[in-house]
């Protein structure tokens, strides 16, 4: 360990010594040279009590496309389809894979006319002369290579990480014109690596964008447009092993390119869980996670990233920056910066290395459901579980068109679950008095010892009756969680039938709560009408709870045939709509963070000295902007 | 041809036009600017009603439109009025009187329940189609048709569901509201709750049938009563968070004696907007509503009050005494014109510019966006007043009364061609006017007159006369009078003269403001001169002076003004960079003459008022009967030609004008309103206004009728691109 001369602290590491990737390299890209990096293990801490997980190759290789979709979402052999007039999900890797789904083009139909012989394909994978020439400034390359460090500058390695996952990115990759790419591809394998690109962007003036997962809704690691350095984006993927596991102190500590699902299978190996669950988190990396505040569906028990992370390595052109000396449960010295390096969003440098709570995985796992009348009584409901704090790992309300959207992915029934069905609808329309398209529906997740787990489930159902709600079953809980990953499929197949579909988020305290969701559904409906949009689809849930408020969801979807620029329809919209989100209260975001998309609104949200504040960090530790992504603030054109 | 292109579109008309055809009138004929109306979509709804059963029609099944779709029940009234009760704003209220007044929370909340009884509606649908068919049946007798322009209700109809709605109708008779739910009902659009005045409500049986029929009650005044205050307010709210029928109050506060549009009142329109400022709705629509009436059912009872007539209580007995009145009358046309809706949220982040934000409120700028919304409304309202041929013919009758009534009469003939050409000269101000084909001008004339032939008859002669024994006078001598007991030939001349100048005053909004202009250049010296800047200064002079009279609001002053020099450039009553006045002299004499009977009145009183001695005090009534005596003395000695200076309305605007000029005093002795004069304050005043009135400007109407076609044609080809031109030249 060494004191750089900022006065920073910074840890040597030294490179890796495993084996090489299966991987093929492509063609341009360089091996890495591993005779400079001898020995040792990159570490965080003096006091490395644990043993070093062997590495595994990750999931997602530098050759993306083989795995994933290079236009869309998730893996290639996954996707929804027609397939003899009605929906059919490929591939075997989630619950409905390989199924007919016979009520879903239906359903569509009735939302938002659907209609399946409406077809918009994407274009093909661009040939390699489509690509827009790579801006290299010179001396670039050559320094690069130097290192050792593999780079590529193939056309579809640059493209696939262009983008993230926002509406636009994908409408650009399916139909859009060909944007500004990035000139060059790095897959540093360490820290060390990182802080030698670094140096060099420093010395040749490039810019760089980290890119973990490329899981981003907010533009934020979209290539920046108006940028006319060279721009590398630097592919953290490589940097994957979990560097030590602290059973006695329940720490780990991992390199931020592990994707969530290559952390957590290794865990569990090992009968341990991050808990760290965001929707994207079969993709989505740590360092993203960090960089981004990325909150997960069981926070409650587990915490969301700020309250996991106890320590993180962020290599800026002015040193690397972490914080405290050892890892202790919390600390009173002034100010803490991992709260610079949390959120930071790829503005202030790489995160590289990352130390996080851990915890034994739950022996006792089960789901539940409850129903209720209408949305408002279900957020009251929530509000008391919240105010009671007796909230399971995870709990969700979903409003009546989720509702029925749930039921609309349901496989074809046997004789005996059709009847079963209309037993319970009647049920509760009969005998309750509930209306059918009122429905709210809650989802829980219980996690912990048997006991635990009853006694939980106690507790919410005694306190759901007082809000009129009726336990709906095991099922309907485990179908609404499992379809979770399921859903980001959806807007592919979308898109590709003339509908617009996309998410997000706010929070809000809670007696703002249904204002917020009355209002900002009203708003969109509104605008749809303004731009001769019918039948717009407004959705809203709750996915998080808290002592103050909760979390808000809101997915819409609307149909564009007949209409020109969907895209810039749907930016209108939903500009109106955060603006009505915080008219109502709400904050610019619980967990998507602001990228690029939210970045005219972060000034208003953090006060012309909060921004201030920003930008002395900034130009501290990265005064020739090398992390020139763009977010946060608008830059200055 | 103007004249030939109409006989065109009317080919099919017959030679005598009845009201009932007027229809067939409108229709094709659309030149208005500032109403955005379409005639050809006007439809008679009673038409229908004339060819099938009001039995079944009432008894009909139907599924009426919601205004704001609730995911809970909200048929009963008396739930509602119940969690009205247990609000929490309700629960608070208890509480804190409690507390306060050292009484037991059961007490309070018995005074609230008594308060919500008093206040609440009693939707029952069986009693509303009951009256409802009671009402087809009377209003069938009553009046030829009842017009909508049912191509925007309908289009209003399909909009409804995803907030509030409020109607905003314009108050000119009892039957605006009734004839409201009237249509609403044709539509199946749910009957929409009615904020009513307590005179209904101590009705004998109707104050209960109202309720049933979903109007509520709302007292005039407030006071202090915190209690009857945080009541309303939570009823009224929750009227319109948490129910689903449309909401539907008056604006002007009360019906319109004098049939102007009255300045909007802010009260209930706060209490209306306040959820949506706190975000409880997403939004509210406002639909205003104009109505128009040939013939008002009310005018006789109008012109006694004004003139200070004592008024009969209202009371259900004098209402079917009235209804029976009617049925021997004939009343024309209603005319219910649905303006454009008006987004609340959209008018404050468009129109206004305003952020809004539900979480950090600006209570002051929500009170300057509300008073901006109420004149909003309003004008929205005056825009779509139709304007018909008996206001018309008024104004013709009223100007030659005014100039010529000892000289010669007025033949129908020389009337009908005056009405035809007003009507398209109104058309070129922009207003929503009747077309009056001259071919058809004297049947559409004589029609009119038979509406009213309590005012105006014609004889053998065709000479058109004002009809002085309807009104017989002695039968109110003994009553106790509101200002000044007239004396019985000044009553008997006046009246007719103050009916018409109710369809007069209808119309006045269009025309108030270039009237002012052309009476202020009219007085312009030897050289005839006056920069624009010059000409607004004088303006705003004149708007202020008659705030009351007619509604001015003074942020839109400079458009107002700048629309209204438009217009007359437009039809050459001003022209030039240095204005001055045009070549129509035609026009400029009656627009003159129409501004006469204000400013002579004003001027008559503040000479009155330079005669006071600034010592004494004088409370409102003596103020107003010694001012209205002393007009009436100027009458008799010809010194002022029109008897509706002898209206207290327009006497007590006056005042109040005064008042807030600070020409006069206002103080409160011992609870009572006193008022004294400031001598020097009023002699400028009546100076500045004395540079401004002459006596009625004479024009001899017949003289170029071979130019009035040209002055029609004229008035009416102003095209878009002639008003385009006009505005480039003026910047
Ligand atoms: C279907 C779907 C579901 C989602 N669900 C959730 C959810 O439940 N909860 C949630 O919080 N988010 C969710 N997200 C958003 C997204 O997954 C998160 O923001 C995630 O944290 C991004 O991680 P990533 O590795 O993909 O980062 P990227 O998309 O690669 O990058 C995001 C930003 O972080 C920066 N960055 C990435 N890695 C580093 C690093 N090592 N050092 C410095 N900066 C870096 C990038 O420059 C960029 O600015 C979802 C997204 C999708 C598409």
């Amino acid at each position: 360990m060494k004191t750089s001369k900022d006065g920073v602290i910074t840890h040597m590491c030294s490179g890796r010594t495993d084996s090489k990737d299966e991987d093929s390299v492509s063609e341009n890209s360089a091996a890495a040279d591993k005779n400079g990096l001898a020995g040792g293990v990159a570490c965080l801490s003096a006091t490395n009590n644990g043993n070093i997980i062997q590495k595994r190759p990750p999931t997602v290789t530098k050759k993306r496309i083989d795995v994933l979709k290079w236009n869309g979402w998730g893996y290639n052999d996954s996707q929804f389809l027609m397939k003899n007039d009605m929906a059919y999900f490929s591939g075997r890797r989630y619950p409905i894979g390989d199924m007919h789904l016979p009520f879903l083009v239906q359903w569509a139909k009735d939302s938002v006319k659907f209609d399946p012989k409406n077809n918009i394909p994407s274009r093909t994978l661009p040939s390699p002369d489509e690509y827009p020439k790579p801006i290299i400034q010179s001396g670039v390359l050559e320094s690069i290579k130097s290192t050792g460090i593999e780079y590529s500058l193939d056309g579809v390695d640059r493209l696939v990480r262009a983008h993230g996952q926002t509406l636009e990115d994908i409408y650009m990759l399916r139909n859009g014109p060909m944007p500004r790419i990035p000139d060059l591809v790095v897959w540093p394998v360490c820290h060390e690596q990182v802080e030698k690109l670094v140096e060099l962007a420093s010395e040749h003036n490039f810019v760089i964008v980290p890119y973990g997962g490329g899981t981003s809704v907010s533009g934020a690691v979209t290539t920046p447009q108006h940028e006319s350095r060279t721009i590398v984006a630097l592919d953290t993927s490589q940097m994957n092993r979990i560097l030590w596991v602290d059973k006695e102190n329940l720490t780990i500590c991992c390199e931020a390119g592990m994707i969530g699902q290559d952390l957590e299978r290794a865990l569990h190996e090992q009968g341990l869980t991050t808990g760290h669950e965001p929707d994207s988190y079969e993709f989505s990396s740590v360092g993203g996670w960090v960089a981004t505040r990325a909150s997960g569906m069981k926070k409650n028990t587990y915490g969301n990233i700020e309250d996991l992370l106890v320590q993180a390595k962020m290599v800026s052109p002015q040193g690397t920056l972490v914080k405290g000396l050892s890892h202790v449960p919390r600390s009173s010295i002034g100010p803490d910066f991992n709260h610079v390096i949390l959120g930071s969003e790829g503005t202030l440098g790489v995160i590289t290395e990352v130390v996080l709570k851990v915890r034994p995985l739950p022996p006792c796992r089960k789901y539940g459901s409850i129903v209720f009348p209408d949305f408002e009584s279900g957020v009251k409901f929530m509000r008391e579980v919240a105010k009671q704090r007796i909230q399971p790992s995870s709990i969700r309300l979903v409003d009546n068109e989720q509702f029925q959207f749930g039921l609309a992915l349901r496989a074809a029934p046997t004789m005996f679950g059709a009847v079963m069905d209309h037993i319970k609808r009647s049920y509760l329309t009969v005998f309750k008095g509930f209306r059918w398209n009122s429905i709210a529906v809650t989802t829980l997740l219980f996690e912990g010892t048997k006991e635990d787990v009853a006694a939980q489930e106690r507790k919410i159902y005694t306190t759901a009756e007082q809000f009129k709600g009726v336990a709906a079953g095991e099922k309907n809980g485990e179908r609404g969680y499992t379809l979770t990953f399921v859903i980001a499929y959806l807007r592919d197949f979308a898109i590709e039938h003339f509908i617009i579909a996309e998410s997000f988020e706010t929070s809000v305290p809670w007696d703002k709560t249904l204002m917020l969701c009355r209002n900002v559904k009203h708003c969109i409906n509104e605008e749809c009408k303004a731009l001769g949009i019918e039948h717009p689809l407004v959705s809203c849930r709750v996915t998080q709870t808290y002592d103050i408020g909760c979390c808000v969801y809101f997915y819409f979807a609307f149909n564009w045939l007949g209409k020109s620029e969907p895209v810039q329809a749907f930016e209108r919209i939903e500009e109106a709509a955060r603006d009505m989100i915080i008219a109502c209260g709400g904050s610019l975001s619980h967990h998507h963070g602001v990228g690029k998309i939210r970045a005219r609104w972060y000034p208003s949200q953090v006060s012309a000295l909060g921004v201030e504040l920003y930008k002395a960090t900034k130009q501290r530790l990265d005064p020739a902007n090398i992390f020139a992504t763009g977010n946060l603030l608008t830059p200055k054109l | 041809m103007v004249t030939t292109e109409w006989t065109h579109s009317l080919t099919s008309s017959i030679t005598a036009i009845s009201s009932g055809e007027m229809a067939v009138l409108i229709e094709g004929i659309s030149m208005s600017k500032d109403s955005d109306v379409n005639f050809s979509s006007f439809i008679n709804v009673l038409d229908e009603r004339r060819r099938s059963s009001d039995f079944m029609w009432m008894s009909r099944e139907m599924n009426p439109v919601k205004s704001y779709r609730q995911n809970h029940d909200t048929s009963n009234p008396y739930k509602f009025q119940y969690d009205v009760l247990k609000s929490r704003k309700i629960k608070k209220l208890i509480e804190e009187v409690s507390k306060q007044q050292n009484t037991p929370e059961s007490q309070v909340e018995k005074r609230v329940i008594d308060l919500l009884k008093e206040i609440g509606h009693a939707r029952d649908p069986a009693t509303l189609r009951l009256v409802g068919l009671c009402f087809v049946k009377a209003v069938k007798k009553i009046f030829d048709g009842i017009y909508v322009n049912e191509d925007r209700l309908l289009k209003i109809k399909q909009n409804m569901g995803s907030n509030p709605v409020v109607f905003v109708p314009s108050h000119r008779s009892y039957f605006d509201f009734c004839i409201m739910s009237f249509i609403t009902f044709s539509y199946e659009i749910e009957t929409p709750c009615i904020a009513a005045g307590m005179d209904f409500m101590s009705m004998f049986l109707m104050g209960e049938i109202l309720r049933k029929c979903n109007a509520f009650y709302m007292r005039r005044s407030f006071g202090d009563d915190q209690i009857y205050r945080t009541v309303f307010q939570e009823y009224v709210q929750h009227l319109l968070i948490a129910g689903d029928l449309p909401f539907e109050f008056f604006i002007e506060g009360t019906r319109s004696r004098s049939s102007k549009s009255l300045p909007p009142k802010f009260g209930l329109l706060t209490m209306l907007l306040e959820p949506f400022f706190l975000g409880e709705v997403p939004d509210i629509t406002f639909l205003p509503v104009s109505f128009t009436y040939d013939h008002i059912v009310e005018e006789g009872l109008f012109a006694r009050e004004l003139l200070g007539v004592p008024k009969p209580k209202e009371s259900t007995s004098s209402l079917l005494k009235a209804i029976n009145l009617i049925n021997e009358v004939h009343y024309g046309n209603c005319y219910v014109v649905f303006g454009e809706p008006i987004s609340f949220r959209k008018y404050i982040t468009e129109n206004l510019a305003s952020k809004l934000n539900f979480v950090h409120r600006n209570p002051s700028q929500e009170t300057s966006q509300t008073v901006d919304f109420g004149h909003h409304i309003v004008g929205s309202q005056q825009k779509n007043m139709l304007i018909t041929s008996f206001h018309l013919l008024s104004i013709v009758v009223g100007n030659h009364q005014l100039v010529d009534a000892a000289g010669k009469s007025l033949q129908v003939e020389q009337a009908s061609k005056d009405v035809a050409w007003l009507s398209a000269v109104l058309s070129a101000f922009g207003a929503l006017v009747q077309p009056v084909p001259h071919r058809h001008a004297a049947a559409i004339v004589m029609d009119a007159v038979k509406q009213h032939s309590s005012v105006l008859t014609v004889n053998e002669a065709g000479t058109l006369q004002l009809a002085t024994s309807a009104f017989d006078p002695s039968k109110f001598t003994a009553c106790s009078w509101k200002g000044h007991q007239l004396q019985e030939d000044v009553l008997r001349t006046a009246y007719p003269m103050v009916v018409l100048q109710l369809y007069i005053n209808h119309c006045l909004h269009f025309l108030v403001s270039p009237a002012i202009i052309t009476v202020i250049m009219q007085h312009l010296g030897e050289d005839g001169r006056i920069t624009k800047h010059e000409l607004f200064e004088k303006y705003k002079f004149v708007c202020s002076l008659m705030t009351h009279e007619f509604v001015f609001f003074r942020p839109w002053a400079e458009k107002t003004f700048e629309d209204s020099l438009l217009k007359l450039e437009l039809v050459s009553i001003v022209e030039g960079d240095n204005l001055r006045l045009g070549n129509h002299r035609k026009l400029q004499a009656l627009l003159c003459n129409l501004l006469y009977p204000f400013t002579s009145g004003y001027l008559t009183i503040c000479r009155c008022l330079q005669t006071l001695d600034e010592k004494d005090l004088w409370s409102e009534k003596q103020l107003m009967t010694t001012l209205q005596a002393k007009i009436e003395g100027e009458l008799r000695s010809g010194n002022l030609q029109h008897p509706y200076c002898l209206s207290l309305d327009l006497i007590s605007s006056c005042i109040a004008s005064l008042t807030v000029k600070g020409v006069l005093n206002r103080s409160r002795v011992n609870g009572t309103v006193q008022y004294s004069v400031k001598r020097d304050d009023i002699n400028q005043v009546t100076s500045e206004l004395e540079c401004l009135t002459v006596g009625p400007i004479k024009y001899p109407f017949d003289k170029d009728s071979g130019s009035l076609d040209l002055d029609a044609y004229k008035a009416l080809s102003v095209s878009d691109s002639v008003a385009v031109e006009g505005l480039s030249s003026k910047l």
